[in-house]
């Protein structure tokens, strides 16, 4: 069983000729998960595979409170605990494209301009355009909302994931499945090893009430969990 | 929405299927909480493994670096060192759980096909048929460092490389059951050897490259 996480077309197109299941970054936005299963479906046509030889499983966060009004607090927290002043440093550095480490995180945005360095082999290529358009909006925002670099970070940084009640999840992933935007979701626990207990205990049952999930395993192999077809 | 008046959807009968990505370095696992485990400790790997099965989970899938991130010339602070080979980790998890899938994430620029292959084809019979491989196609000098060949590809001959994993055949490997992955049966190193030499830009060759090269260097060296 093939695995693949490309988002580039070229990647895209691996994972279309060869692969079982795309691992993608697309599955917190209903339209952007749909619109990267479409694109994902015509590879596959042009490769002259099945649409449903492939596994769509974006990678996700899943964070849930019994109300609503938890699971924001609970996502806070766990934003909080991610983004540390020294990682809302790290990500900014990304972006500013030098290092920042020195600087207060809880302080403003830094008041330089981007630069974007030439490729150096260890991270991605961004451009510079991109990038200028980036910090421009975090400005913005920062200064409307009177943000530190840290919560400019925690709202605008890179963000993943779904959160609310067991019920309100298991409608909206069930709207995701029945339309097509993605096959399931690969989820990474925010906290190990216990980070999945609320997923299995709460969330579960409440697919399977929705006629969305399993409710015991019907094969042994991988293969058979998900539903593909046999190797000739 | 129920089941019953889901028929206005494209696939009323969409079933979602669950993995659970267990991480390496990231700062999206939480360190500073009391409750955080271990990211190295079998017991950890174990609970997770199987609270997911509990949850009739398709795979677990377990993600691996091959060179531990720097930051400012030190070691990043959250990167993770001293956990087992992820192959090595989901075969001991393979003992322990019934149904839940295993997927490996392995590198295809800095491994070798056919000794890639045997570990994954191991690792799919230990588990009776719940392996999975994640392929991965880093591309970049930094982690090449970490390995005698060194260097790195271009971003489009790392996907060349890893399509040419998947199409390689012949003396080196067959096609395993449930897998797609090149399975070696008995590797003959002599030959595996020539395949690499006639091949020259690396050690992997499309079939039908490696075929013509092969005739080639052994015209060669008659």
């Amino acid at each position: 069983m093939i695995f693949q996480a490309g988002d580039s077309g070229e990647g895209r197109d691996f994972a279309a000729r060869n692969a079982d299941v795309i691992f993608s970054a697309h599955g917190t936005d209903f339209d952007d998960a749909l619109a990267f299963a479409e694109d994902i479906r015509r590879r596959l046509r042009a490769a002259g595979r099945p649409e449903d030889a492939l596994r769509i499983l974006p990678g996700t966060e899943i964070i849930i409170g019994a109300t609503e009004k938890e699971a924001e607090e609970k996502a806070r927290w766990v934003r909080l605990q991610q983004v540390t002043p020294a990682v809302a440093l790290g990500i900014a550095s990304l972006l500013w494209g030098f290092d920042l480490s020195g600087r207060d995180a809880d302080g403003p945005l830094p008041a330089e301009d981007p630069v974007v360095a030439a490729y150096d082999g260890k991270f991605g290529t961004r451009q510079l355009g991109e990038t200028l358009d980036t910090v421009a909006e975090w400005r913005a925002k920062a200064e409307a909302n009177g943000w530190s670099l840290r919560e400019t970070v925690i709202e605008l940084g890179p963000q993943r994931g779904h959160v609310g009640t067991p019920a309100g999840l298991a409608e909206k992933f069930a709207r995701f499945a029945r339309h097509g935007a993605v096959d399931g979701f690969n989820i990474s626990p925010y906290l190990v090893p216990d980070g999945l207990d609320d997923i299995v205990e709460l969330l579960v049952p409440e697919l399977q009430e929705r006629g969305v999930y399993r409710t015991a395993y019907t094969g042994t192999t991988l293969r058979e969990h998900l539903g593909l077809a046999p190797v000739a | 929405m129920t089941r019953a008046d889901a028929n206005d959807v494209p696939r009323p009968d969409a079933q979602l299927h669950f993995g659970v990505f267990f991480q390496g370095v990231n700062h999206w696992t939480i360190w500073s909480d009391p409750s955080s485990g271990s990211q190295m400790d079998p017991a950890t790997f174990l609970k997770v493994a199987r609270t997911a099965e509990r949850g009739l989970f398709d795979a677990f899938f377990l993600g691996d670096g091959l060179r531990l991130r720097e930051s400012k010339g030190g070691i990043h602070e959250l990167d993770v060192a001293g956990r087992p080979d992820s192959i090595v980790q989901l075969s001991a998890l393979a003992a322990v759980t019934e149904r839940i899938g295993l997927v490996s994430t392995s590198n295809t620029t800095f491994n070798e096909p056919g000794d890639l292959a045997r570990r994954l084809a191991g690792l799919d019979l230990l588990s009776g048929g719940r392996a999975g491989w994640n392929m991965v196609t880093t591309h970049n000098a930094w982690t090449g460092e970490n390995f005698r060949r060194g260097g790195y590809l271009d971003h489009a001959d790392r996907y060349r490389r890893a399509e040419e994993f998947l199409s390689s055949r012949g003396p080196c490997g067959t096609a395993g059951r449930g897998t797609r992955s090149p399975v070696p049966s008995t590797p003959a190193p002599g030959r595996c050897r020539a395949r690499w030499d006639a091949c020259g830009r690396g050690p992997i060759c499309s079939t039908s490259t490696w075929r013509r090269r092969c005739r080639a260097a052994r015209r060669d060296t008659r």
